[in-house]
């Protein structure tokens, strides 16, 4: 009897284990959806479908340290473009980036959250209110 | 009975399947018939233009070579940097192969100057001009053989960066005719094309 007590206990662990796996699991597979689609159509073509960017024309978005460094202002470089030269990974690019002027305030949001979450990035998540924030003293 | 039909369609779906062998089709309209009878295919026109390291490129620059052909320009916001990756690509595959070179022309003239050709050039890695060149040139010269490569380049002020092109790579054989040509911004089909100039490099070393 007390046998069969502890191993319904282990199953309902076991199984509440394995349901949270399996809900972070489906979490990781369907979070950004439409940031991986706008980022394929307004980012992709120059940094590549896996944020790895080209040689040192086009800095890299995986793994990117100016990526974790600018996070939430990010949403301004991506408004406005960005001129002059940056560093991203020790390596120096200067090629000129065209502003996104078609895309919103969330979906930028969706847009930087993809890539923050995917590709070695930090994951953290970056909120509407900051890309709100550093798109409206982008505008100023 | 059955048997057969499905042995006949099985060899059927067989040869269908397997990879084409022999020559390459020549591309584009014929030109007519010579004096032997034999048909006249279309070739590429000559040109000149200058590459990132000042040099003149012209069609002299590829007697007895097979080369592979884009059209981008350096500011491109939109489809460019994907088509110079799967550029790269093709150079990787193929740099150790002195008979295969590459021909990028650039289709803003005003702005993408040697300099910048040049810059271009070294940013992805291409540090030697005589395997790859970035071509400048005159305008309407470069818009005019883009078409003989069966390609789109001009300017439109309503596209993102203010050139209308397509990303075609385009694949010129020893002769100066087009073999072959695919999407540069799609992977897939740049592993068939890869495969296409594997094939003429084959066929033309048993000529």
């Amino acid at each position: 009897m007390k046998y069969n007590r502890l191993a319904a206990i282990a199953f309902l662990g076991l199984s509440l284990v394995l349901l949270t796996l399996g809900i972070n699991a489906c979490a990781e597979g369907n979070t950004y959806k439409q940031g991986k689609i706008l980022y394929t159509n307004a980012c992709g073509n120059c940094h590549g479908a896996n944020g790895e960017g080209l040689k040192e024309l086009i800095p890299p978005l995986a793994k990117s340290d100016y990526f974790a460094k600018y996070k939430a202002s990010l949403a301004c470089q991506i408004y406005k473009g960005i001129n002059g030269e940056i560093e991203v990974n020790g390596v120096k690019y200067n090629q000129p980036m065209v502003g996104v002027k078609t895309l919103n305030d969330w979906e930028i949001t969706n847009v930087l959250n993809y890539i923050s979450a995917n590709w070695g990035n930090d994951k953290e998540f970056i909120k509407l209110e900051d890309v709100q924030k550093s798109l409206k003293d982008c505008k100023d | 009975m059955n048997k057969f039909l499905f042995f006949s369609a099985l060899v059927f779906f067989c040869s269908c399947n397997s990879t084409p062998q022999g020559k390459l089709n020549i591309l584009g309209e014929r030109q007519g018939i010579d004096a032997k009878g034999d048909t006249i295919y279309a070739t590429v026109p000559a040109f000149s233009f200058i590459n990132q390291d000042s040099q003149v490129v012209s069609d002299k620059t590829f007697d007895n070579k097979l080369y592979i052909v884009d059209f981008f320009f350096t500011s491109c916001p939109t489809i460019c940097p994907k088509v110079t990756a799967q550029m790269l690509r093709v150079h990787d595959r193929f740099k150790d192969n002195a008979k295969v070179l590459l021909l990028s022309h650039t289709i803003d003239v005003r702005h993408d100057t040697i300099a910048r050709l040049r810059n271009y050039a070294q940013k992805i890695g291409i540090k030697n001009s005589s395997k790859w060149h970035f071509v400048t040139g005159d305008e309407d010269k470069i818009y005019a053989i883009a078409n003989k490569y069966f390609s789109v380049a001009k300017k439109d002020p309503n596209s993102p960066g203010g050139f209308d092109h397509s990303g075609r790579l385009i694949l010129v054989d020893s002769k100066k005719c087009i073999r072959s040509y695919c999407e540069g911004t799609k992977e897939e089909d740049v592993d068939r094309f890869m495969k296409d100039i594997t094939r003429l490099i084959e066929e033309e070393a048993k000529q």
